[in-house]
């Protein structure tokens, strides 16, 4: 079984084991879904059609976006209300509210797509949870205030950026085990798996870097400086590029992983926080918060084509593929 | 001012320097005056009390992780440190975080914010403060004075206080 917190990862795991899971996949549209906090919704954009983003009504204020497997569900975390909203991507409806009791942020899906993960803000815990029943399996202590969560299919662990306690914490996905604790900057927030490279990244929001962190060894490898209050972090598809985003620079960070040298500076909207590549690694998105509006990125020509406008206060993003009802 | 009480029927959780959601500012104000002579009074840092009424002082540090400071020591009592996270003159803009938590002294537990002097028809100018705050305690229960109200309330204060000052000195001064 592997453990897949994003539809891109299910595409790698398509490739690599011929998983026929994807069958279902409509058409060869990607849509990028984004959660606006302070409007409370999801907006839906198809990408390649110059139509108007949908929005899909949420519970108060979601922050993080995961994505199952086959992309037909879309799981968004509710901090404020202590909720995770289950959304039906072919229907463009939230399907059901699972409740929660703490301050849900950072959530990843598993790989059969039946549990998912949160950690929790203010009790400083791991959580894993069975979708159908909504109930809390087990739990896992980690550092103060986790915000972002990434998992390692390959390994089975999960990852999460402990902001309050300069650390990541990993776990074990199965029994949320502690694996290790790994310091890195200060005030880590954004984190992302790249299964590419087996690295895991994390932005430190206030030293202005960025940890690299060997997913195998779970060694940090490296401390790379980036720009001013990095907010969110993705990798490439093929593992090639990071993608940073400098929220008071109102700029993004292309990086090369491999020398983890920055190719380009790019200017994005205001208060930009988090990214993401599309399918391939010619277009990336970044979420303006304070513009409540998507950049869309030309990756090759380090440059910002257009901007797409969201919901107000618009977080995190995911990309997956497009689902008929 | 009046402040209207609401008994708190559930204890605040602990105050950490980060939370679930933020919020935005934004303010600007129309000034009668040069961008350069505006930027002649805000460009400093480290000197907010040169312009804002209500920062009693301001004293420059150095620190080797945050870099730039500023100490303000506020009219009401207490101080609150900034860090300049971004510095353009050609541009007339600054951006800096606060790098203390003391929510007793301001009830925010941490912004960002950037101040941009933008030139208007007429050689006049605009001078616009944005930011992004979150509440003091962020916790699910906040009590009163730790509210998501009570930062909006002390983050909007601040910036139109502070710009309504510079338009009198900048105006007066043009």
């Amino acid at each position: 079984m592997k453990l897949l917190p994003n539809w891109r990862l299910s595409r790698l795991a398509a490739v690599v084991f011929s998983v026929a899971s994807l069958a279902c996949r409509a058409s060869a549209a990607d849509i990028l879904y984004v959660a606006s906090q302070n409007a409370s919704c999801v907006s839906e954009i198809e990408l390649g059609s110059s139509g108007e983003p949908q929005r899909i009504a949420t519970g108060r204020e979601p922050v993080s976006l995961a994505l199952s497997p086959d992309g037909r569900r879309l799981f968004t975390t509710h901090p404020e209300i202590g909720q995770i909203s289950v959304i039906n991507a072919a229907t463009g409806r939230v399907e059901r509210s699972l409740s929660y009791p703490g301050t849900p942020f950072g959530i990843a899906v598993d790989a059969d797509g039946r549990h998912i993960f949160v950690d929790d803000w203010n009790r400083d815990v791991v959580s894993k949870i069975n979708v159908a029943s909504g109930a809390i399996i087990t739990e896992g202590s980690v550092g103060r205030s986790p915000a972002g969560l990434a998992a390692d299919p390959m390994r089975r662990r999960l990852f999460t950026a402990d902001r309050e306690s300069d650390q990541v914490s990993v776990r074990d996905a199965d029994t949320l085990a502690a694996v290790a604790t790994i310091p890195v900057g200060k005030a880590p927030f954004a984190i992302t798996f790249s299964p590419a490279l087996r690295r895991v990244y994390v932005a430190n929001v206030r030293s202005n870097d960025l940890t690299v962190i060997d997913a195998d060894s779970l060694q940090v490898v490296a401390t790379a400086s980036v720009g001013a209050v990095p907010y969110g972090v993705a990798a490439s598809p093929d593992g090639a590029r990071i993608l940073v985003s400098n929220q008071a620079a109102g700029s993004v960070s292309l990086i090369d992983a491999r020398s983890l040298k920055i190719l380009a500076v790019i200017k994005v909207g205001q208060y930009p926080e988090g990214v993401t590549f599309g399918s391939t690694a010619n277009t990336a998105f970044v979420a303006n918060w304070f513009s409540d509006t998507i950049s869309v990125l030309d990756v090759a020509r380090e440059t910002e084509i257009r901007q797409i406008k969201v919901g107000s206060g618009p977080r995190s993003l995911a990309i997956g593929p497009s689902i008929g009802e | 001012m009046i402040i209207i009480a609401v008994a708190p029927f559930v204890i605040g959780l602990d105050a950490e320097a980060h939370g679930p959601t933020p919020h935005k500012i934004d303010e600007t104000v129309a000034i009668a005056a040069t961008p350069e002579a505006i930027w002649a009074l805000i460009g400093d840092f480290a000197n907010l009390a040169k312009w804002h009424p209500l920062v009693a002082e301001s004293a420059a540090k150095s620190d080797e992780i945050q870099g730039k400071l500023r100490v303000l020591t506020l009219k009401s009592g207490g101080q609150v440190v900034d860090g300049l996270t971004e510095y353009d003159p050609t541009k007339m803009t600054y951006s800096y975080r606060r790098v203390d938590e003391d929510v007793k002294v301001l009830p925010v537990s941490s912004y960002t914010a950037t101040i941009t002097v933008a030139p208007a028809a007429g050689g006049t100018a605009s001078v616009e403060w944005i930011g992004r705050y979150y509440r003091g305690d962020t916790g699910n229960d906040p009590p009163e004075e730790l509210s998501d109200e009570a930062a909006t309330k002390a983050m909007t204060d601040f910036f139109q206080t502070g710009l309504r000052n510079l338009k009198s000195l900048a105006e007066h001064k043009g």
